[in-house]
């Protein structure tokens, strides 16, 4: 089910229909087993709304939060590289940066994970006895 | 986009706007892209709101470099006020995109607006007052609360409480139209007459935007925060009606152990204290481990119905 929910790719028919099932068996389930147990609106979403949206659409995950919580993470590593007299001005640049400055270097540091370019061809080939390839 | 039958609905229509009509919602088969606004605070020391826009119709939709940052504004406090000063000046823009489409590749699409972020914040959007109200969910007029006055209402919309039943009536976009019109009205008004709670469905001002309700994404990460939390506490809480006050420390001391040293994970600072997306994921793959931490400490009824979910 959480698989499901947080899966940024098409999800097959067989896949949502299992996700129906077990999410129409999760909060039944509980009350059960925990009479006092409260229904959350959360819970509610969850039961009757998300299996609704993931038909319709296909997918939860490409549409959930994940990419502004990633900016979050991204602020706070940013912050000290945006520096300005007052809070509002670092943020002010820091979106000056991630809009205005859309060149190829701003988008390397936007990239969510450091990527190693590959050697160019015979870098690594060793060069003396003492290189320790053979 | 999916129809009835959970086939993919084919583009067989190229979308034609019509900017001297009020704006309606395209039909499943235009080509379109999907458009994602979303809007949260957070981050480390002073948290800040951000609004970003994603578009799901791509390889890695979620990824930084394929966002677009729109805004950003320290959150000292993060009331009504605060919103519309963000998202205001981009609620034209959105408008725009949605009365006159995109061109993607040379071809016309229309833009199908979906809203993203904590259940708070669509709360906020759309001027719901919120998950403790009287009808507290935004997807559709069930009933939150009991007692006598709401007892026609709960007849007719359903009781949040009764999980089983499907919700009878959907909230729709022709409400939040209504909403936006009559409460505007009566805001103008010197004595304005009250709206009863079957006229405002739990709505207290006019909506920032009148957005598709079908069309607010559930927000998948905070129901798997939500619903992870949940769990934990109700192994606890039945420790504490089974065996007392020190049963529950026991109990909660054992879940910890096992969170922290079977399955390795730790709480974060943010998320009100929880654990983050991926280590929701490492606790269902050690699901095992977390029941069999609480065997002995819960009846074994309390313990089978937590295996079943």
């Amino acid at each position: 089910m959480v698989r499901t929910l947080n899966w940024a790719q098409e999800i097959p028919a067989e896949g949502i229909t299992d996700f129906f099932t077990s999410v129409q068996r999760f909060a039944p389930a509980l009350r059960v087993g925990f009479p006092w147990f409260s229904i959350s609106p959360k819970l509610h979403a969850l039961t009757h709304h998300a299996p609704a949206l993931l038909r319709r659409f296909g997918s939860l995950g490409s549409y959930a939060e994940q990419a502004l919580e990633s900016w979050h993470a991204f602020f706070n590593c940013a912050r000290a590289q945006c520096t300005a007299d007052s809070f509002l001005g670092s943020c002010a640049q820091l979106v000056r940066r991630a809009a205005v400055e859309r060149q190829p270097l701003a988008e390397q540091s936007l990239r969510n994970v450091t990527t190693r370019r590959s050697a160019a061809a015979g870098a690594r080939k060793s060069k003396s006895p003492a290189d320790g390839r053979l | 986009m999916r129809g009835p039958d959970g086939e993919p609905v084919p583009h067989t229509t190229t979308f034609r706007p019509v900017p001297e009509l009020l704006y309606k919602q395209h039909a499943d088969d235009v080509a379109d892209i999907h458009l994602c606004l979303e809007l949260d605070k957070g981050g480390g020391g002073t948290s800040t709101a951000k609004l970003v826009a994603t578009t799901p119709n791509q390889a890695h939709p979620k990824s930084r470099s394929n966002s677009i940052f729109l805004s950003t504004m320290p959150c000292d406090s993060d009331n009504n006020a605060d919103l519309h000063e963000m998202i205001g000046p981009w609620m034209g823009d959105v408008q725009a995109l949605l009365d006159n489409g995109v061109t993607v590749d040379g071809k016309l699409r229309a833009v199908r607006l979906m809203l993203t972020g904590d259940l708070a914040v669509s709360s906020s959007f759309l001027r719901h007052k919120g998950a403790s109200c009287r009808r507290p969910c935004m997807w559709c007029l069930v009933i939150g609360r009991s007692g006598e006055a709401n007892a026609t209402a709960a007849e007719a919309h359903g009781h949040i409480q009764a999980i089983q039943d499907a919700p009878k009536a959907l909230r729709t976009r022709l409400n939040l139209q209504r909403m936006i019109s009559s409460l505007q009205k009566e805001l103008k008004d010197d004595l304005p007459i009250p709206l009863t709670p079957a006229e405002h469905l739990s709505i207290d001002y006019p909506p920032l935007f009148d957005a598709e309700p079908c069309q607010i994404v559930v927000a998948p990460l905070q129901l798997t925060l939500g619903v992870f939390t949940v769990l934990l506490r109700l192994g606890d809480e039945a420790a504490a009606l089974h065996g007392g006050r020190a049963a529950a420390a026991r109990a909660a001391a054992s879940l910890a152990a096992a969170l922290l040293e079977d399955v390795r994970v730790r709480l974060v600072p943010y998320h009100g204290g929880g654990f983050s997306g991926r280590e929701c994921h490492r606790i269902t793959q050690h699901g095992a481990v977390v029941r069999d931490a609480l065997d002995g400490h819960i009846p074994a009824t309390h313990l089978a119905a937590l295996r079943t979910a």
